[in-house]
């Protein structure tokens, strides 16, 4: 069965390269373009495999959505990934203790995203 | 036939002897409860039952025999007699299984509240045992066996903590099961043994404190407890307790995923290796290949949210007027270029990266610092709007971009003054433009984490709404707009049919005034999906007004109000240019320049108001100007001198100003290449005219001049009064209609060289009679027997003369093709309520006629 995959971004571009970097690897990408939204989806009871969300959103910040999903009891141990800019490193301790599993740097290569996603959930 | 339903089957019968053996026993048990052989014979009874019960993995019942079966076991060691309270309870438990037994026969659902009841009472025979709990349905929170796992060696527990990196987790499984466990087939060992398949198990442990000497042994009595072992695996908690659900029959089978940060505690797992990083920007990877995303990425949707985000960012730079506090706005501008500096990267547009970044890290120092944008900076961030704009467009066209990096230079200037950048690092900057600016800051520790957390509080505070939204093809839009036109049509024709009117059935009525008002509905949903916001036009109108400003070195300010108001797609489309030429046309000819205003005693920089809003069924756009005003002089020499006119008396201020709008004419003293040669304002009348709105002009000399266009809110339907002459019927747009009047006799005239007049109020009207143009037979000749309308546009007016009004109706045009364009005195074509073709009157043709 294909591992399901949510993306959590709020520009539209980067949600579709993630899309498409991951949907050609045969993974089923769902995406939301706001924390808010993100946490209605992962209540919505669909199971996800890993959750991928981008930091510096407007409304909901990736690192307290990452905190979010953690009291969620289904998401307890799902793989969360953030997606930073080099600009604000001081997200990786901030992720770190909210939860995240790891993190990835903007800009990456499609491939590196498949790579981390891979090794998040094998 | 599943094997699992062959097993139960014969389970059924056995269990069906059971119960009956259960039930003698029990009798024989209360005449005589001391007796152990009748007891014991109980107890082996009701622990076949709960075994094959669990066998068969009938839960509800292998759970309340095993509560059973604890009561009588307690007895029996215990040595105790049964008490009357004993055998009732025992009773009551055979009565439960024997109902649960028939329920779960035929394949319903136990509701296990059945033996809630059943459960305390045995509980509170037993002394105080957690066994009683492992029987009940829900799981309690497990826990790590402290003392097992810190007694785990050093080298196995690194092993343990590297596997993390691999996505895998960690269990701690707990087993502690029945000593009669082995009997039933449940064997730890093999548990364990089993685990091996799915993962790797790392370390067992258990407690052989009650194996017994060899001579007292049972072989098939389990006496080693206590077993814990820790399992490493990418099997989820969910399918690991899978593994062991058959298996749970026998016991309590703990499984514990150690947490993050338990991890951390126990395994030395040292987050630095734990966490993934992988970004991009290492020593090996600059050495590679560079990076070629033509060959994945589509970068279509980068150009467009990037252009909506720089749209964005520059609408609400424009909008800081004074060095004030703007939190909402600063933070929409820092988003867009934040967004865009990320998401260029992606695509290896590295001179988009680069201005974007800089003008991010400044927006990102003002944000979380002062929040106020000084006017230079503002300026600077314009342009950096500007250049990133323009490497788009190049970027679109498959164009090399070429920059001397002036942009990058001057943000980057702003960033030392701010302390964010030092000199040399701007060089290096400069230098190498493909190294990320964050990395330039990052590796000096700029990015305070203070300021982070600030920025974070912020962003928290402003909440900015999202709205979902689905692209649609804009010919499955035009055709469902054409559809509903149909359906008004067919619903007008419906309502205005005899029969129909004649009907004296009140639910037929009543149907039929429900149609009409949810196809009203529906046409009005529907135009309003074309409906856009003037935002986007405002925005191209702002940015015009500043450049036009700039190279005409005048100082002008931009206020905009009501730039929500929505208006038909089409609309917009067209209404752009005409929007155009009058906002230059203010600034060119209507603004003056610096040194004459201050002599007026005006403000230095000029005001060009921009505003929208909704009258009475139309859109009203107005554009205002604090300029000079229009020279009513200049224009009626110029209109003479042209041979717009032959006489310059006479004529209202308003048909003054309308006569700009005629072609061929400019009073413009020099031509400036921006307003073009004078073909302009007739230009923007005739678009506008194609619209169905009208052009109004106001204006004051020396105060400013006010532009007011009004449009008709859609396009494909028009407001009509319906007019009859004789047997005609014809449709005049009600936004042109002032008024409709049946005059006095008195009132009717004939001047000579004018014709025909009217006099309303203190005004004398030429009446146009429609009779006449069409050639169609009246029903009254008399004015004062017929109707008047008085109709306007630009700014002039006149009389019509129909015979009646027969009402107010909205008819959907419908377009009488090209060989009838020609025709005067009719603007287009429309059907009405009676399914006949209506012909649409033109105003401005009908004015035209009586001025003849």
């Amino acid at each position: 069965m294909s591992k399901t995959i949510l993306a959590v971004d709020d520009s539209v571009t980067m949600l579709q390269t993630i899309s498409l970097a991951l949907e050609k690897e045969g993974y089923i990408v769902t995406t939301a373009s706001d924390g808010v939204d993100a946490l209605n989806v992962l209540g919505g009871g669909e199971k996800f495999d890993v959750i991928i969300t981008d930091v510096n959103m407007p409304n909901m910040d990736g690192i307290t959505l990452t905190a979010e999903i953690r009291k969620l009891e289904p998401y307890k141990f799902t793989p969360i990934i953030v997606l930073t800019t080099e600009s604000q490193v001081g997200k990786k301790e901030d992720g770190k203790q909210a939860g995240a599993t790891g993190w990835i740097v903007k800009p990456f290569k499609p491939e590196q995203l498949v790579s981390v996603v891979r090794r998040v959930s094998p | 036939m599943d094997d699992i339903d062959k097993i139960r089957n014969s389970f059924f019968l056995e269990a069906e002897e059971i119960l009956e053996s259960l039930e003698a026993l029990l009798l024989d048990l209360e005449a005589s409860p001391d007796d152990e052989e009748i007891l014991n014979a109980v107890f082996r009874n009701m622990h076949t039952l709960k075994g094959s019960s669990g066998i068969c993995e009938l839960h509800s019942l292998e759970r309340i025999s095993h509560l059973l079966e604890d009561l009588l076991d307690h007895i029996r060691s215990e040595k105790k007699s049964a008490t009357v309270e004993i055998i009732d309870t025992l009773f009551e438990g055979l009565d439960i299984v024997k109902s649960v037994f028939v329920t779960t026969r035929q394949g319903a659902d136990v509701d296990d509240g059945i033996y809630a009841d059943l459960a305390e009472k045995i509980k509170s025979f037993l002394p105080e045992r957690e066994e009683v709990e492992e029987v009940l349905p829900d799981v309690a929170e497990t826990y790590v066996d402290e003392e097992f796992v810190k007694a785990l060696g050093t080298g196995t527990k690194e092993e343990i903590g590297k596997c993390v990196d691999g996505g895998k987790r960690i269990y701690q499984i707990s087993f502690n099961l029945d000593p009669e466990c082995l009997s039933h087939g449940t064997d730890p060992l093999l548990l364990i043994k089993t685990l091996d398949y799915d993962g790797e198990v790392f370390e067992v442990s258990s407690s052989t404190d009650n194996v017994p000497s060899l001579d007292s042994l049972d072989p098939v009595r389990l006496y080693i407890d206590n077993i814990k072992a820790i399992f490493v695996s990418t099997l989820g908690l969910d399918e690991v307790n899978d593994i062991f659900e058959f298996a749970r029959a026998a016991g309590a089978i703990d499984v514990h995923q150690f947490s993050p940060l338990e991890l951390k505690d126990f395994f030395n797992v040292d987050y630095d290796d734990f966490w993934l990083d992988a970004s991009p920007d290492t020593e090996e990877d600059s050495e590679k290949e560079p990076y070629h995303p033509k060959d994945t990425l589509d970068p279509s949707v980068f150009f467009g949210e990037a252009r909506d985000l720089l749209g964005a960012a520059e609408h609400e730079l424009q909008k800081i007027t004074g060095d004030s506090k703007e939190s909402a706005v600063i933070d929409t501008v820092y988003r867009s270029f934040h967004t865009i500096h990320g998401n260029a990267g992606m695509f290896g547009f590295s001179e988009i990266r680069s201005v974007a970044g800089f003008a991010e890290a400044i927006l990102d120092k003002i944000r979380t610092g002062d929040e106020v944008i000084p006017r230079q900076t503002r300026e600077i961030l314009q342009e950096a709007v500007d250049e990133i704009r323009g490497f788009i467009d190049l970027r679109e066209n498959g164009s090399v971009y070429e920059t001397e990096g002036e942009t990058v230079k001057r943000l980057g200037e702003i960033l030392i003054d701010m302390g964010e950048l030092t000199k040399e690092q701007l060089d290096e900057a400069l230098k190498n433009q493909d190294k990320p600016l964050g990395e330039i800051l990052v590796k000096e520790g700029f990015v305070a984490e203070k300021k982070l957390e600030k920025a974070l509080e912020k962003q928290k505070a402003l909440s900015l709404s999202s709205h979902a939204a689905i692209r649609v093809d804009t010919a499955k839009l035009d055709s469902l707009v054409n559809m509903v036109g149909e359906l008004v049509i067919t619903q007008t024709m419906l309502t205005h049919n005899d029969s129909i009117k004649n009907v004296r059935d009140n639910n037929l009525t009543r149907i039929i005034s429900q149609l009409d008002k949810i196809t009203r509905e529906v046409q009005e949903n529907v135009m309003s999906i074309r409906m856009l916001p003037v935002k986007a036009t405002f925005q191209k109108l702002i940015r015009l007004a500043r450049d036009i400003s700039k190279k005409g070195g005048k100082a002008v300010n931009v206020r905009v109000e009501g730039e929500d108001t929505e208006l038909d797609k089409t609309v917009i489309d067209e209404i752009g240019d005409p929007l155009v030429h009058i906002v230059r046309n203010a600034i060119d000819h209507g603004i003056e320049t610096s040194e004459e205003r201050e002599r007026a005693g005006k403000d230095e920089a000029g005001l060009v108001e921009l505003k929208a809003f909704h009258q009475g069924g139309n859109i009203v756009i107005q554009i205002r100007d604090d300029g000079k005003g229009l020279d009513k002089d200049a224009i009626l020499n110029k209109a003479v001198q042209k041979g717009l006119i032959s006489d310059k008396k006479g004529v209202s201020e308003d048909e003054i100003f309308n006569l700009i709008l005629l072609p061929g004419f400019s009073t413009a003293k020099t031509v400036t290449d921006l307003s073009g040669r004078g073909v302009g304002m007739d230009v923007v009348k005739r678009n506008i005219e194609k619209l169905r709105g009208k052009v109004e002009i106001q204006s004051i000399k020396g105060e400013g001049s006010i532009f007011t266009i009004k449009l008709p809110l859609t396009l494909a339907v028009i407001d009509g009064m319906v007019v009859k002459v004789g047997s005609e019927k014809y449709i005049l747009p009600t936004i042109s209609i002032v008024e409709s009047i049946r005059p006095e006799k008195s009132h009717v005239s004939t001047v000579q060289g004018r014709g025909e007049m009217v006099r309303i109020r203190d005004n004398l009207y030429p009446l146009v009679r429609l009779h006449d143009l069409f050639d169609v037979e009246p029903l009254n000749y008399n004015p004062w027997d017929a109707m008047v309308m008085q109709v306007e546009g630009e700014g002039k007016t006149t009389c019509i003369l129909v015979d009646e009004l027969v009402g107010q109706q909205q008819v959907v045009i419908k377009s009488l093709g090209e060989s009838f364009k020609s025709i005067k005195y009719v603007s287009g074509g429309a059907i009405m309520g009676d399914g006949r073709v209506g012909l649409i009157l033109d105003t401005g043709g009908l004015i035209e006629a009586s001025t003849g």
